[in-house]
């Protein structure tokens, strides 16, 4: 189901560090990883990945190096840096509120993990 | 949105939307890396190549879009702060430097003259690509050194020593930091490599001579290495590259010093002023005098300051702190720290290795001018030396000035440097080869990237 971009936008930067802290990525490989984790509800397009990674890169969340590639060409790894990684702590503690307070108002009064059985 | 069915256009029109045009082609190849990446899974599902280059470069989205984004990311910027420091630094130099001239026109008017030189080789440097220096590292220390020989013989000597002779090696350090990036990966012909150029830079600086320059050289030279093979740029075992590189570090000035009675005097007198018998020693002793008598805030009680030899220039901060206060001379001193601080603090910023072996160069030299200064105003040392924008000095300005523009230069250019890539094993382009007894036509084009 097509989601609401607006409900994406500000969180794609989150999903794309964790992918990140997890090993290092090209632009192509996150895009397959947030589709395959999010089992196709996240289809993100490469026009909206690469500012955004170079985004991430000049804040100095995470670097990036090239690295040859089994198809002969070269390939741009992006790698968390710990700066990213305070940042994704972050904005993960900032989700968990902003989740466990929507899912207070709708479900009228009842937490996130008593709602999902956590 | 318009429908693209090759690379070349959908690039184009991405690229057009971002003015700063050096970053365009690190884009382009990101993004055409991907458009491929997508184009051969769909043909690996099935699709004729067509096909699948038109719904690849269709996934990517619009263009203008993508473009307007990165536009915004790929700003050439200065570093702000730094920009800041020098200006201050500047300023703060040319009340200095208007007050010690006080009475002495000329002096002002000197400064006057290469203070807009020095600005303007800082804008040049700023500007300039220093990615040369990575490129012909070689060819551009030998000129210099070809140029250090030609001005050791034809300029006029003071003292028997060519005129802003020390400048020489300060400048020559950042060639040095581009031979040993050119070095990476060639395991342990890199320190042939090196130490023959070193060698070569501190020979020409001794020739000058400028003894505190070649001192210089060497300590920046060592530390430059000492950073390459922790970083493991030459592939080479690290233990063994320190023994390499601090064997001799070690071993030849302690041998020049046990051996000649001429070096052993000469760094007595440079350290223990007051055993010198031609009387450099004074100078230091008067120093030495003057500062036991400093407070924190005023007048000293010695007069006899202005009696000292260069107090305008190379004994700057004794002199003003005799006479207002040793506040003074902390203050210009924590200026300059604050410089040296962020200088190392945009070295460690930078993401490719000739930006790092370039800027730490340049960090380098400004940290050791200044520390020879501030020993040599405590009447610790006598080499005389710079103090980074504050002392008096034409060339010495102006050759500050465009290390920090060239510093800057690194900073600006960061995102979008990139390092050219070093195997460590040369391939050879052999068609005709012999293999277990049999002639080999190869005719693949075997070039790597």
């Amino acid at each position: 189901m097509a989601i609401d971009k607006s409900l994406l936008s500000g969180s794609t930067s989150m999903l794309l560090l964790n992918l990140l802290s997890e090993k290092d990525m090209y632009g192509y490989e996150m895009i397959e990883a947030l589709e395959k984790m999010s089992q196709n509800v996240f289809s993100l397009k490469a026009g909206t990945l690469y500012p955004l990674l170079h985004t991430l890169e000049d804040k100095g969340w995470v670097t990036s190096a090239e690295k040859p590639s089994p198809n002969g060409r070269t390939r741009k790894y992006y790698c968390i840096t710990p700066k990213g990684k305070g940042a994704l702590a972050d904005k993960k503690s900032e989700w968990i509120t902003f989740t466990v307070a929507v899912n207070r108002v709708l479900e009228g009064g009842m937490g996130f993990a008593e709602v999902y059985g956590y | 949105m318009q429908k693209f069915t090759d690379i070349k256009s959908y690039l184009d029109s991405v690229c057009n939307q971002i003015r700063w045009k050096k970053a365009r082609e690190t884009v382009s190849q990101e993004l055409e890396n991907h458009i491929n990446d997508q184009k051969d899974a769909y043909i690996a599902d099935g699709m004729d190549d067509k096909s699948a280059l038109e719904k690849a470069i269709q996934d990517m989205g619009d263009p203008v879009v993508t473009g307007e984004q990165l536009d915004r990311v790929h700003r050439p910027r200065p570093d702000w702060i730094m920009v800041g420091l020098v200006a201050l630094l500047v300023a703060v130099g040319t009340i200095v430097q208007y007050y010690l001239s006080l009475g002495d026109s000329n002096m002002f008017k000197h400064y006057l003259f290469y203070a807009p030189i020095g600005i303007v080789a800082f804008i040049i440097a700023y500007f300039a690509d220093y990615s040369i220096i990575g490129k012909y590292p070689k060819a551009l220390f030998a000129t210099a050194l070809v140029i250090g020989v030609v001005a050791t013989i034809i300029f006029p000597k003071l003292n028997g020593a060519v005129r802003g002779g020390f400048y020489f090696p300060i400048l020559l350090v950042s060639l040095f930091a581009g031979i040993v990036y050119s070095q990476r990966g060639t395991r342990y012909k890199s320190f042939f490599i090196c130490g023959v150029f070193y060698i070569l830079g501190t020979a020409v600086s001794l020739a000058m001579p400028t003894i505190g320059g070649a001192i210089l050289f060497s300590i920046a030279c060592l530390v430059i290495m000492t950073a390459a093979v922790c970083k493991d740029w030459f592939s080479a075992k690290r233990t063994t590259s320190f023994a390499i590189i601090y064997t001799p570090a070690i071993l030849l000035p302690l041998l020049a010093i046990i051996s000649s009675e001429k070096v052993r005097s000469r760094l007595m007198y440079a350290f223990v002023p007051q055993l010198d018998p031609f009387g450099y020693g004074y100078q230091a002793g008067v120093i030495r005098s003057v500062l036991s008598d400093v407070k924190l805030w005023g007048a000293a009680g010695l007069p006899d300051i202005e009696y000292m030899l260069d107090w305008k220039t190379d004994y700057m901060l004794t002199y003003l702190m005799a006479k207002f206060g040793a506040v003074v001379g902390i203050f210009l001193i924590l200026l300059i720290l604050v410089l040296i601080v962020r200088l190392f603090i945009v070295v460690s910023r930078q993401k490719s290795m000739l930006g790092f072996a370039v800027s730490l160069s340049v960090a380098l030299a400004v940290t050791i001018q200044s520390v020879f200064y501030v020993l040599g105003n405590l009447g610790l040392i006598i080499f005389s030396s710079t103090l980074p924008l504050l002392s008096f000095g034409g060339v010495g300005f102006v050759v500050n000035m465009a290390l920090i523009g060239l510093v800057l230069s690194t900073f600006r250019r960061n995102s979008i440097t990139k390092d050219s890539i070093k195997h460590s094993t040369p391939q050879w382009n052999r068609v005709l080869s012999l293999f277990h007894g049999r002639i080999v036509v190869d005719l693949r084009d075997r070039r790597e990237i």
